[in-house]
């Protein structure tokens, strides 16, 4: 709490997309803003639309949130189209637009394309996104990754503010073992096969851990048989809280290599066990927190690359020991209080000067 | 069951009514029904065409909100004493006056229909014609038709442009080089809502623009915004229809709510976003 500012109990209503079946990230970022903001007196409750991806429909639950009625002291917007929302004090922590319209347009990840149908799409989702963003009192954003593309595509200015990713509280370092540990969905921006396809390159008595889940699971298989890595390579399946912290702790390191990550929960935890992250050049928000040689070492995102990098901390422990170390760091100052006063701010000033 | 009317907003009309008063209450269709004769029902809410209105201190004394338009500053300063509720005016300085509100003059863009175009989206769309990566068009002398310049508005990366076409250049989102002349012609900050840069450099401070896309979707949005207060009725309508106490008509019930709903987010009346919403709410209207 910051000093000198009298709060008094705010009822907050945290609004976010809902992608049916779907929890990641983003869904354990809102519920625990939400948490968050009740262990500091708040009312708080989470609002969340379904929405569907296609460009055909996309724009529907854009205008649906328009007409949502949300009674609340203040709503915190966060994804896509949730910012939509119409309220007389919004603020938006903005996790990430409709990336297949802005940056990830005309690649595999997205269906919008150079036909009539999609430009229309794009445009009139960059003109709402815009207005609708500029109605809010503050734009906060996940990082700075996500600050910079707001610029680029809509020439807004926004703010950064970090947070603490789940187990923060957990989270604990212990010995450097004989696997790394690749705890991402296997979506394709995950590029999980880049770990697959180096494991043949790395020490041989190393395994790597993999989490899922995700379609591509089948995938990942067949291309360990087919490089005779299968027996090396640990496939868990779905892991509660205790059995992921025990993972982290023992790894030797973590990979994380996604394409163009807006923050990366991954980088937090295995620096919070005090592990290196062995990354890429091209993962995005993952960059804001991993120096190479400092914290974790990057890479060219090859395959030969990332082999080479777990092969430089197998064969030098205290190297991987100093770098996790250094990440701890690097994440120590990440609190939920501190985020609670940044979003609640600008509406904490106008209740002191009322008083 | 008797379904509710719109609105219903009683004109009282002096001799030659505004044009741009006309078109800012058609705008507010979604709103209220204007009539000038009320035929006996009361309305929600007045708009006087002139001080010297016919009816207008009957209006006042009715406890009603009252719109009042004014030619000039010293009819501005008559409807205030008069008690409007809102002053209507072209005037540039109406807006910072006390309840005064600036109106849209006609004849000037239609920037309603225009849509914008951020950068970003301006390169897909040359990607998709063929178009150069970094076209950047200056209109001082360009080979291009002039029926094309619309189309070129709308995709370059960057355009130099004086005069008067500046205001078409800004309501595209077309990140705009111009003079110091045109730039206070139309009220853009240098910098802010256009980039000002003497003759012989204009050409390469749009072409720096082009290859900086935050910079130009900085212009673009900052540009585009200045028009919509100059010249944007969908952006008034609905600030006029609050300051009157008018709610979107509820005889049309979901559609209409969603209609100022678009209208709220600029939506061309072309997009097919409105015919998604019609369709949608079809099932519903009996």
């Amino acid at each position: 709490m910051m000093p000198g500012i009298v709060a008094r109990t705010k009822r907050i209503l945290v609004c976010g997309a809902q992608m049916p079946f779907v929890r990641g990230g983003a869904e354990m970022a809102m519920d625990n803003l939400v948490a968050a903001l009740v262990r500091a007196g708040h009312e708080a409750d989470l609002v969340r639309v379904p929405v569907a991806w296609d460009k055909a429909r996309l724009l529907d639950g854009a205008l649906a949130w328009r007409l949502v009625p949300l009674d609340a002291d203040m709503v915190i917007a966060t994804t896509f189209p949730s910012y939509y929302a119409s309220h007389p004090n919004k603020v938006v922590w903005l996790f990430h637009q409709h990336r297949p319209a802005y940056d990830m347009a005309g690649t595999q990840w997205s269906d919008i394309g150079l036909d009539a149908a999609s430009l229309e799409t794009q445009q009139l989702l960059a003109d709402w996104d815009t207005r609708v963003l500029e109605e809010a009192s503050r734009v906060f954003t996940l990082s700075r990754v996500v600050s910079d593309r707001l610029m680029r595509f809509n020439g807004l200015p926004s703010t950064p503010l970090y947070h603490p990713p789940p187990l923060s509280e957990q989270l604990h370092g212990g010995g450097f073992g004989e696997y790394v540990f690749a705890p991402s969905r296997f979506a394709a921006n995950k590029r999980l096969h880049l770990v697959v396809e180096a494991l043949p390159r790395m020490p041989r008595q190393l395994h790597a851990v993999l989490t899922g889940p995700g379609a591509l699971e089948a995938e990942l298989v067949s291309t360990a048989k087919r490089l005779h890595v299968r027996e090396r390579l640990e496939i868990t399946g779905f892991l509660d809280d205790a059995q992921m912290v025990e993972r982290f702790a023992g790894a030797l390191a973590v990979l994380y290599l996604p394409y163009d990550e807006d923050y990366g929960y991954v980088t937090l935890q295995a620096f919070l066990a005090g592990k290196p992250v062995i990354t890429s050049a091209d993962s995005g928000g993952v960059l804001e927190w991993v120096e190479d040689g400092i914290n974790g070492l990057v890479t060219d995102g090859t395959p030969d690359a990332v082999a080479a990098a777990v092969a430089r901390l197998d064969g030098d422990r205290a190297l991987a020991r100093r770098l996790g170390e250094a990440g701890r760091e690097r994440v120590s100052h990440l609190r939920w209080d501190t985020v609670i006063d940044r979003l609640l701010s600008q509406h904490m000033e106008r209740v002191e000067g009322a008083v | 069951m008797n379904r509710a009317q719109p609105a219903l907003v009683s004109l009282l009309v002096a001799p030659e009514p505004p044009d741009e008063l006309s078109a800012l209450v058609a705008a507010m269709r979604p709103w209220c029904v204007a009539v000038a004769d009320e035929s006996g029902v009361e309305p929600a809410a007045y708009v006087a065409t002139s001080t010297d209105a016919l009816d207008l201190k009957r209006a006042l004394r009715s406890g009603k909100p009252v719109a009042i338009w004014a030619r000039n500053a010293g009819e501005a300063a008559r409807a205030r004493d008069l008690g409007a509720t809102v002053v209507l005016s072209c005037l540039d300085d109406t807006a910072v006056e006390a309840r005064g509100m600036r109106v849209p003059p006609c004849g000037g863009i239609d920037v309603d229909e225009i849509p914008a175009v951020l950068p970003f989206v301006r390169a897909r769309h040359r990607r998709a014609g063929g178009l150069p990566d970094w076209m950047v068009v200056d209109f001082r002398e360009t080979p291009i038709n002039r029926e094309l310049w619309p189309t070129a508005l709308g995709v370059c990366a960057a355009c130099v442009v004086t005069g008067e076409l500046l205001l078409s250049a800004l309501a595209w989102g077309a990140p705009a080089v111009t003079d110091a002349a045109s730039a206070a012609m139309v009220g853009a900050r240098d910098g802010v809502e256009v980039a000002v840069a003497a003759d012989s450099d204009l050409l390469e401070t749009a072409t720096d623009i082009a290859a900086d896309l935050a910079r130009a979707a900085a212009l673009s949005r900052a540009g585009r915004r200045l028009l919509e207060r100059r010249y944007s009725r969908a952006r008034v309508a609905p600030m006029l229809a609050d300051l009157l106490g008018l709610q979107p008509s509820h005889a049309d019930g979901a559609y209409a709510r969603l209609e100022a709903a678009l209208n709220r987010l600029q939506t061309p009346s072309t997009s097919f976003v409105r015919g998604r919403a019609r369709r949608a709410l079809v099932p519903l209207k009996h």
